[in-house]
């Protein structure tokens, strides 16, 4: 059984329909790429199976997580469930960290929240965390704060606060949009550890064919809030058939850094 | 035009928009028509109430006829305002452009200048003016004026230091645009929402201040007519005739309200304009204008 | 082949915020003691990652700030920060964010016509401006429109097209695409070759992304942590790296399956 199904979901925002009747499903353990350039209705989507559509948006249609219905779920489930069943990387991980508490202690939180831990192990199990995403000296860097941490360090507490809990589905919006090659190397490698020693299903948010070729197995391409094209990430890069889907592979050749003959 | 409708659109743009045109109009008709001479004193005619002898709100203690008086006031108000407003303008802007544009010793000293200066308040500066000067328009003036001038110093500071260090203004320098040209051509159009907005604020600010001199004794004197020295005069009969009181007070107090609601609708306008722009960043508005 | 744009020992700290009232001044070296030569006909691709002083060199090369030592010479003539209108004329500059570098409150014929109002050019700018504009494949009725009504494609043609309007010789990008969407990226790529082609102009190109480098620069410069790790021939130093952070680099870049 699917552990996520998206069926004809729909989101409308002041009259502009933003994301069109798009339907999808992943399995639990499984990595979907769901691919699209700006406005394409890709992050929307992501909002809205975690309850966090901004206000004005109306989502309609079925989202089922596990075969419970998440549309029309009130805020205090859909917040529990985000700490129990799901968790979100941010594309730009400052602004997922509060910039007023340590580094430790937005790590225990959710350990607290969630998995009734006391102060002391939540405590002990941050620094877990903490090395576990492979941060540099766990103990000096709970007790740091947020802007003491370079942008390839924040991301990976946001990855292990994301993580904390367990979650059987993550989402992970562009995590690597905002960081620099080198480090973008080291996150995508993680993220394929933890992901994969975890059980976790994920779904990957991004623009980038390179980055989802790495990590996916299958991919969704979205163009104006539909779904175009949908299928193994392997074929369809290399025999992509919807139009739109040919002309970002060609696109992504183009700028990519193969040797292309000049 | 398009500002006037962004404004209409909110309601406290709408509301302040109708406030002070109604302050405007009077102080318009003010200047070719009065009831009666609102300087003209008639003791003999006795204290008249509301409705009587052709006075629509009645006459004061030395029977001068109080609606002439309110339309009368309308003019030295909005007159006192709306040149405190060019003075804090020209004030504010020069200090600002000062304080980004010369060598940086030379900024840090104006900037705290302005600090020390915005640490005294408005009135207590008019109030030794008057002192020292005599109580005047012009005192009360320039006293609201540099002190709403160093206000928006403040202000106008930040936004043009965030205009100057905008992509934009790199790329007018490498088109070979100097200073001058970049102050006229980039960063007065873009901090001129900011100040229109300040200043709608600082015609509230001085409308007060005027009411409050003339009101503790620090205004033009008589024969000129303002609605502070209107109430200081009749404060004294306020039990016998409250109404009198009351009148001039909700004039200032509509005035005041009037400037500060055109100022939320303003900031509403340009707000609303941002919000348009960003909106068409996150690619929610249709694409491929051309 | 003439030399160009030639920077010697150029360098450039900026002083941080102090962390306390009592803790000394501390500066950040961006830029160290690079220097670099653009030859006419060459292209020149800066990489570096993010705080690499890439851009703060390419400032300094525009002489848009000022270098704490080192000089920057153009055709043997030294450049000082400044107006400069002779080496305006010549080069020019396309920045990273297509909304930012555009003035919200100009239109598009008052952006495009800036360079030729600056440097006071000859010639009808209004016409100039329509045909700039056709050059970057927009058409000329944009022109009594504001940014904003854009799409991020169409800014950065915008600005193309300011930045050719005083048919400058160099061109330089700091970071042209990487705001772009990936088909944008495209196609913005592809016209920047072919405006370099059709007005037989220099590139200087400052990218984090060696991908577009590749494609259109002949030389490279890698940059790190303000010094100039490797320099030369692109074929070579991206087939061949000597220095071992360029190989890191190389190896982080995601590729697509083949």
């Amino acid at each position: 059984m699917s552990l996520l199904t998206i069926t004809d979901l729909s989101v409308r925002i002041a009259g502009t329909t933003v994301v069109d009747e798009v339907s999808l499903s992943l399995d639990p353990g499984e990595r979907l790429a769901l691919i699209g350039e700006s406005g394409s209705g890709k992050s929307l989507t992501a909002l809205a199976v975690l309850g966090l559509l901004p206000d004005g948006a109306q989502a309609t249609g079925s989202i089922r997580l596990g075969g419970q219905e998440l549309l029309g779920l009130d805020d205090r489930e859909l917040s529990r469930l985000r700490g129990e069943r799901m968790a979100m990387v941010f594309q730009e991980p400052m602004s997922a960290l509060n910039p007023l508490m340590r580094i430790g202690k937005q790590l225990a939180e959710p350990l607290r929240l969630h998995c009734g831990l006391n102060r002391r192990q939540a405590r002990t199990a941050a620094v877990e965390l903490a090395a576990q995403v492979g941060l540099p000296d766990p103990d000096l860097i709970v007790r740091s704060w947020p802007h003491q941490l370079s942008g390839g360090q924040r991301q990976r507490v946001g990855l292990a606060m994301a993580l904390a809990t367990r979650p059987a589905l993550l989402i992970a919006d562009e995590p690597t949009t905002a960081l620099d090659v080198t480090v973008q190397a080291d996150m995508l490698k993680l993220l394929d550890d933890l992901v994969r020693e975890n059980g976790t299903a994920l779904l990957f948010i991004s623009h980038d064919l390179a980055v989802v070729a790495q990590l996916c197995s299958r991919a969704a391409v979205l163009k104006d809030g539909r779904l175009v094209e949908e299928g193994a990430t392997d074929t369809l890069v290399r025999h992509p058939q919807h139009p739109y889907t040919q002309r970002l592979v060609a696109a992504a050749r183009a700028t990519g850094a193969e040797e292309v003959p000049r | 035009m398009t500002v006037l409708r962004a404004v209409l659109k909110s309601r406290s743009g709408a509301v302040g928009l109708v406030l002070v045109g109604l302050l405007v109009l009077s102080a318009l008709v003010s200047l070719v028509w009065t009831p009666y001479d609102p300087t003209l004193a008639r003791p003999q005619d006795g204290w008249l109430l509301p409705f009587s002898g052709g006075h629509v709100l009645g006459t004061d203690r030395l029977g001068r006829d109080e609606l002439s008086q309110l339309l009368a006031g309308a003019r030295g108000t909005l007159l006192t305002a709306l040149l405190a407003a060019a003075i804090a303008a020209v004030v504010g802007l020069t200090l600002a452009l000062a304080a980004v544009l010369v060598p940086r010793w030379i900024g840090a000293v104006v900037v705290q200048l302005t600090d020390v200066l915005i640490a005294f308040p408005v009135l207590l500066i008019a109030m030794i003016l008057t002192a020292v000067y005599g109580g005047s328009t012009w005192t009360v003036v320039t006293a609201v004026g540099v002190g709403a001038g160093v206000n928006l110093a403040r202000v106008a500071r930040a936004e043009a230091g965030r205009v100057l260090n905008t992509d934009y203004v790199l790329a007018a320098h490498a088109a070979g645009s100097g200073t001058w040209r970049t102050v006229r051509k980039h960063l007065l159009p873009n901090i001129a929402p900011t100040l229109v907005v300040q200043l709608s604020l600082v015609l509230s600010v001085a409308v007060l201040a005027e009411a409050a001199l003339s009101f503790l004794g620090f205004g033009a004197p008589a024969p000129a007519i303002s609605w502070g020295r209107m109430l200081h005069e009749q404060q004294q009969y306020i039990a016998a005739r409250p109404l009198l009181v009351i009148w001039p007070g909700l004039a200032v107090a509509a005035s005041v309200l009037g400037f500060n609601l055109l100022g939320d609708g303003l900031r509403e306008a340009a707000d609303a304009r941002l919000r348009v722009r960003e909106a068409a960043d996150a690619g929610l508005r249709v694409r491929e204008a051309s | 082949m003439t030399q160009l744009l030639k920077g010697t020992g150029l360098s450039r700290s900026f002083r941080l915020p102090r962390t306390s009232l009592f803790a000394p001044a501390v500066h950040r070296h961006a830029v160290q003691n690079v220097s670099l030569e653009l030859r006419e006909g060459n292209s020149l691709g800066i990489v570096g990652e993010s705080g690499s002083g890439k851009s703060t060199l390419a400032r300094l090369l525009l002489a848009l700030d000022r270098p704490d030592t080192g000089t920057v010479h153009y055709r043997g003539r030294e450049v000082k920060p400044g107006r400069q209108p002779w080496f305006r004329r010549e080069v020019q500059v396309v920045l990273q964010d297509p909304m930012g570098s555009l003035d919200p409150r100009a239109t598009v014929r008052d952006i495009v016509a800036e360079p030729l109002e600056c440097l006071k050019l000859p010639g009808d700018h209004d016409d100039g401006v329509d045909e700039l504009l056709r050059a970057v494949g927009l058409d000329p009725s944009v022109r009594g429109r504001y940014p904003h009504e854009f799409s991020g494609g169409q800014r950065q043609r915008i600005a193309l097209a300011r930045a050719l309007a005083p048919g400058p010789k160099v061109l330089v990008g700091d970071e042209p695409l990487s705001a772009l969407d990936v088909s944008v990226r495209a196609q913005i790529l592809a016209l920047l070759d072919d405006l370099a082609e059709a007005y037989g102009l220099t590139l200087l190109l400052v990218s984090h992304d060696i991908g577009v480098v590749r494609r259109l620069c002949t030389d490279v410069l890698v940059m790190k942590d303000g010094r100039a790790v490797e320099q030369g021939p692109a074929a070579s130093v991206l087939a061949d790296p000597q220095h071992s952070y360029t190989r890191r680099l190389l190896a982080a870049v995601p590729r697509l399956p083949a």
